[in-house]
């Protein structure tokens, strides 16, 4: 068993905390550098655990959104756009990936949410809804948080 | 990080020939402080005659870098400096160089503020027993900066002077620019902000005021005893409604992980002190295009500081951090917010 990518992280945070950052005390503006750097390591640590799972469970939701927006009277070009990325899939779990699936997705959701924007429309309203909370949970799923300083 | 020796050389060649009554100038210490991502920043010590006989003087040199978190021109925060030296705690703003002519970039000097630092805002309680003191005089200061007829200083000679009724359209039009030129990937949440700002806009204030433009925690310093020394950091200065800048210093990001001002005090006690100090009175449907406006502004302010690194533009680290920890954050924040005001509106 080797050590997780996090726990790697992780690790060379706590060498900066311990190791490094006391011998810079008298160069400030290293040691300012150094503690962004060990704060980008934490960061990374909790990222290197999630991301994947993060993305792939959103580009799931964004899809169902699709799915739902399918049958809606959008422009045929968005139309047509929304029921392409409905039927979409995740065929790696590499992040670049799925990052590049996800920006793909977010782009349609953009022009569509713009379109549900723009009606009072029952389907409308219901998607705008839908939209905001895919966006609401999304954002609180990518989160990182600080360690306590 | 050190300025070189040639830079030191002409440096002091410049200062001797700028600064009143001195003479023989040299600089006796100087390193790079950190953090000022948007300006290379420098303190410097000098030594030089005087007609009073040998003195002593710290500095701060604020040089342009290849690359910024804000592109500013560095008059302008010249001139905010030299235009609150006296009305706020603010250092005086000594010397300017426009070009390339001293240093190879452009730069200006300013007095150094020594004996106080400046909070990191993702510090949960930075200002400890003094918080509510600290935050009283925050607040304070901004409605005394707001107070300040903006012809009564330098700054409708480098900035333009909107008019009332488009405070928030220039404002809101330049930072969407920013945003489309420098999102890396679409970016839904923001996007719907900006919808949701122009379908939303305030009324215009009752008067124009100077707009700081970054007031918030971590922009200043203070002694350690309840007491703030400095406003800083004013590139982004400008001319307009002066609940911009209000609702910048209350954003939730700035709010040390609390969900007071400044971690210390409520927003009706902030905003009392604020009214007080510019006669200005709270006008709170403005203030919540100002407040969600806030947001999006970080947001151009972040996904411009990927955008700098990505490119390999600037690899200082305070671009990543920025670029990805405040990118979420602000996400976060007007997620939450849209997701929960009625459909259309702004809260």
């Amino acid at each position: 068993m080797k050590p997780s990518l996090s726990e790697l992280l992780g690790g060379g945070a706590m060498t900066m905390a311990t190791g490094v950052l006391p011998l810079l005390e008298a160069h400030p503006y290293g040691r300012g550098n150094a503690t962004i750097v060990m704060m980008l390591l934490m960061l990374a640590a909790e990222e290197a655990e999630k991301q994947a799972d993060v993305l792939a469970a959103e580009n799931a939701r964004l899809r169902g959104v699709f799915a739902r927006a399918a049958d809606a009277p959008l422009p045929e070009d968005l139309g047509a756009a929304v029921r392409a990325a409905a039927a979409g899939r995740d065929d790696s779990l590499r992040v670049s990936a799925l990052q590049a699936e996800n920006a793909r997705l977010r782009g349609v959701l953009v022009a569509l949410h713009t379109a549900t924007e723009a009606t009072d429309a029952p389907w409308g309203v219901a998607l705008d809804a839908e939209i905001w909370s895919l966006l609401r949970d999304g954002a609180a799923a990518r989160l990182v948080q600080l360690p306590p300083m | 990080m050190m300025l070189s020796a040639e830079d030191i050389a002409r440096l002091e060649a410049f200062l001797d020939s700028t600064l009143n009554d001195a003479w023989g100038l040299k600089i006796v210490d100087q390193f790079r402080i950190h953090g000022g991502a948007s300006r290379e920043t420098y303190s410097l010590e000098v030594a030089y005659d005087s007609a009073g006989g040998p003195k002593r003087r710290g500095l701060i040199l604020r040089r342009d870098p290849e690359d910024s978190l804000i592109d500013t021109e560095r008059a302008l925060e010249f001139a905010a400096y030299r235009s609150f030296h006296g009305r706020a705690p603010v250092p005086e703003a000594i010397a300017l160089v426009a070009d390339a002519s001293v240093l190879g970039k452009p730069f200006f000097v300013m007095e150094r503020i020594d004996g106080g630092a400046a909070a990191s805002p993702f510090q949960a309680d930075p200002y400890g027993a003094h918080r509510e003191t600290i935050a009283r005089q925050f607040f304070a200061h901004l409605g005394a900066i707001a107070r300040v007829d903006p012809y009564d200083t330098e700054m409708p000679g480098v900035v333009d002077t909107p008019d009332p009724e488009r405070c928030w359209a220039r404002e809101l039009d330049y930072w969407a620019g920013v945003i489309a030129a420098d999102a890396l990937e679409p970016q839904p949440i923001v996007e719907a902000a900006i919808r949701r700002l122009r379908a939303n806009p305030p009324p215009p204030p009752k008067r124009l005021s100077v707009i700081h433009g970054d007031y918030r925690s971590g922009n200043f310093l203070h002694d350690g005893a309840g007491k703030i020394l400095a406003i800083l950091d004013w590139e982004m200065a400008h001319i307009g409604d002066a609940l911009e800048d209000l609702a910048w210093a209350l954003d939730p990001l700035w709010s040390h992980g609390s969900d007071m001002a400044l971690g210390a005090i409520s927003h009706a006690e902030a905003i009392a002190a604020w009214e007080q100090a510019s006669g200005l009175t709270f006008d709170p449907v403005a203030f919540r295009w100002w407040s969600l406006f806030a947001s999006v502004k970080g947001m151009a302010i972040w996904l411009s500081s990927s955008r700098a690194f990505a490119d390999g533009k600037n690899t200082d680290p305070v671009l990543a951090f920025s670029g990805w920890y405040c990118t979420l954050r602000h996400d976060d924040i007007i997620a939450r917010r849209l997701a929960a005001a009625p459909r259309g509106a702004l809260a």
